[in-house]
């Protein structure tokens, strides 16, 4: 069942330098244990049993038609693979890489932003009650 | 947590509360501090706010899993399942002491005063048993207990008290949006937010905090995983100190299932299942369902009670949500700030016939989201899988803002919450199911505000704007299952909140609600709850002499 995972997930998200294909994290285990996950993950499986006979093209041809046949069991499948493969570090590095984003956790250390400015509010602020009045 | 309270309940009350979210909290507090003895009953247990998905690297993960808003992804011990087949916006709630306060982005605006006289100044729906004045006071009181963060004196709201901290930073893409605005000529306001910018309050002494006190908003983003600095508002950290420390009663993992009446009509009390699953009951001379839209009509149901206009679990409003999302060249960075506050444009809010639809709609801007939300599809639609799909996450990740189309949503009688026949929770007991859809004017109006959004994007500057229609996910409103009025037949509270067929009976939620609005209903909620407070402390010779 997880060789099958890998390469359906390999199709859903390939690699592409600084990226790894989600095939190679080793995350398909985890989708598996995940119980919002398990059960529509298997069932696309279910659905694919010769996806390791097929070359690329063909494969993603029918990853396409499974899709529009089990839209609903499909679309957990994309957020299961999305979810563990956006949350790798392997994966978090490189978008910090590519756009500079901090891939470590948000808290404690939060971001730094500018203050609000009230003088942006001038134009808002100088226009008649724009609420109406029932009494 | 040992230094949590969770005590053990009393076998009566004068007051027994069922829910301890947001109008429960409020509740229990004006309650116990005018002396009147409290116990609240709540099905989930206490979340200590250190524990939050956002101190670890894969924070977004608990998103989609244990932190999902809906209960039925998330799967939670302390929730119970609700049927959504037929439900055109899903469930979101949280089930814990602070309910969905727990999981909310705090947008906290009131509602105008036109918003309670639908009826006279549109001619649709219909006009609540009172104003916006008579809980002007008590939205003020609530500020202060909650902490809003903000700057008085827009001209879009009546006058309200300076707001207890500045405003939040709007980010890039809010002073690009306020820019595009005041171009267009459309009114916008920095959004009032339960957030605090600077520090304010004392918030949870427990759990090892003591004495931290609430701190400002260090611009983490998600708000709705937790606030480990307590500066977002909820009512674990906000009401429930003070309605402890008045001493009120709160027994948390209590799993109220019904409501008993003698055959008088008064409520005797109510049946609950324990921590340990044992079936108990607690007598009390009043009882408050405050358990959100949903689970008290559920419990209205389960126990036969308050349905004499047959309005129990009708009328069922949400705000249906279209979203626009502006991509733009160069980075916004979104992902810093209070993913659901910044700013808010109301332009379009008051009703206008020539527009095509009734009543109107407020257009709140939203950052963007980390890479998971992203990718998956959240304010955008989700990022395509296949070759792809790196290339299309580099050109909108971080560039983008949103607007989301809050609409006012009209009541409609087949919009409803009933018991499904099927489904239960843990316990055996009937699962509530939603029946919803939307009806033409919503469309209409969602379809308007999404070509005013691409308008103003594309006067930001934006190099693409995406829309969708619906934002399905988007049930975190729950109002108008047991909307009160004046007549008994054609309500099922009166307007401080009791029930018609049952005077020892009230309801401190969203399902009072007559109307829904097109803003976030919290505050009005946190309004109307001490308001009927009030009333029944006015009566409390009632409340002490009814055993």
């Amino acid at each position: 069942m997880t060789a099958e995972l890998t390469r359906l997930l390999s199709l859903l998200l390939p690699g592409q330098d600084p990226f790894p294909a989600a095939g190679a994290l080793g995350i398909d285990r985890a989708i598996l244990a995940e119980p919002r996950f398990a059960g529509p993950v298997q069932a696309v499986l279910a659905a694919l049993p010769d996806l390791d006979t097929l070359g690329e093209r063909d494969a993603v041809t029918r990853l396409k038609a499974t899709e529009a046949k089990m839209p609903e069991a499909f679309s957990t499948l994309v957020v299961a693979a999305y979810s563990f493969y956006y949350t790798h570090p392997l994966v978090l590095d490189a978008i910090e890489t590519e756009t500079g984003y901090k891939s470590g956790a948000p808290q404690p250390g939060g971001y730094d932003l500018a203050p609000f400015d009230p003088d942006m509010l001038a134009i808002p602020a100088a226009r008649p009650r724009q609420w109406r009045d029932p009494r | 947590m040992p230094s949590l309270p969770s005590t053990e309940a009393p076998e009566a009350d004068d007051v027994v509360i069922v829910g301890a979210g947001a109008g429960g909290a409020a509740m229990a507090w004006r309650l116990a501090r005018a002396g009147i003895s409290v116990t609240c009953l709540e099905q989930g247990g206490w979340v200590d706010p250190d524990d939050t998905p956002s101190k670890h690297p894969a924070w977004e993960l608990a998103r989609q899993t244990t932190h999902h808003p809906n209960p039925n992804t998330r799967m939670n011990g302390w929730d119970y399942p609700v049927e959504q087949s037929d439900a055109a916006i899903k469930p979101l709630m949280y089930n814990a002491v602070g309910g969905s306060t727990l999981h909310w982005g705090a947008h906290f605006p009131r509602f105008r005063p036109s918003d309670f006289r639908a009826r006279s100044l549109d001619g649709v729906a219909d006009d609540w048993p009172l104003d916006y004045w008579d809980l002007a006071p008590y939205y003020e009181e609530n500020d202060r207990i909650m902490g809003v963060s903000g700057i008085h004196g827009d001209p879009g709201n009546p006058p309200r008290e300076p707001r207890q901290t500045s405003p939040l930073p709007i980010g890039e893409g809010g002073r690009r949006m306020a820019a595009a605005f005041d171009r267009l000529g459309w009114h916008w306001w920095v959004s009032d937010a339960a957030i605090n910018s600077t520090p304010y309050g004392e918030g949870w002494k427990g759990a090892g905090r003591q004495g931290a006190g609430r701190l400002a908003c260090n611009h983490c983003g998600p708000c709705d995983v937790g606030c480990p600095v307590q500066a977002r508002a909820s009512t674990d950290i906000t009401y429930w100190p003070l309605a402890l420390s008045a001493g009120a009663t709160l027994l948390t993992e209590a799993r109220v299932f019904g409501v008993e009446a003698d055959a008088s009509g008064r409520v005797t009390g109510v049946a609950f299942h324990d921590a340990r699953g044992n079936a108990r009951r607690i007598k009390a001379q009043i009882v408050v369902l405050a358990a959100n839209g949903v689970g008290t009509a559920r419990l209205l149901l389960l126990s036969n009670l308050g349905n004499r206009s047959g309005l129990v679990g009708r009328r069922l409003m949400h705000h249906p949500t279209g979203m626009a999302t502006g991509v733009f060249a160069e980075r916004m960075d979104g992902f810093r700030g209070p993913f659901a506050t910044s700013i808010l444009c109301q332009h379009f809010y008051e009703g206008n016939a020539t527009r095509g639809f009734a009543r109107g709609f407020q257009m709140q801007l939203v950052r963007s989201d980390a890479p998971l939300g992203t990718a998956v599809g959240v304010y955008l639609p989700r990022v395509p899988w296949g070759a792809a799909h790196h290339d299309r996450f580099l050109a909108v990740f971080g560039k983008t803002a949103s607007l989301t189309v809050t609409t006012e949503d009209l009541p409609r009688e087949d919009n409803r919450v009933v018991l499904d026949d099927s489904l239960t929770d843990r316990m055996g007991v009937p699962a509530p199911k939603m029946i919803y859809s939307l009806d033409d004017n919503t469309r209409r109006m969602i379809a308007f505000g999404l070509q005013r959004a691409r308008e103003a994007f594309e006067e930001a500057g934006a190099i693409e704007v995406l829309t969708q229609d619906l934002v399905t996910e988007a049930g975190f409103h729950l109002m108008g299952t047991a909307r009160m009025g004046e007549d008994p037949e054609r309500s099922v509270t009166d307007s401080w909140n009791r029930a018609h067929d049952h005077p020892n009976l009230l309801i401190a939620d969203g399902s009072v609600f007559v109307t829904a609005g097109a803003l976030n209903p919290t505050p009005t909620i946190q309004a109307l709850s001490p308001r009927a407070a009030d009333a029944l402390i006015r009566d409390r010779r009632d409340v002490r002499g009814a055993a």
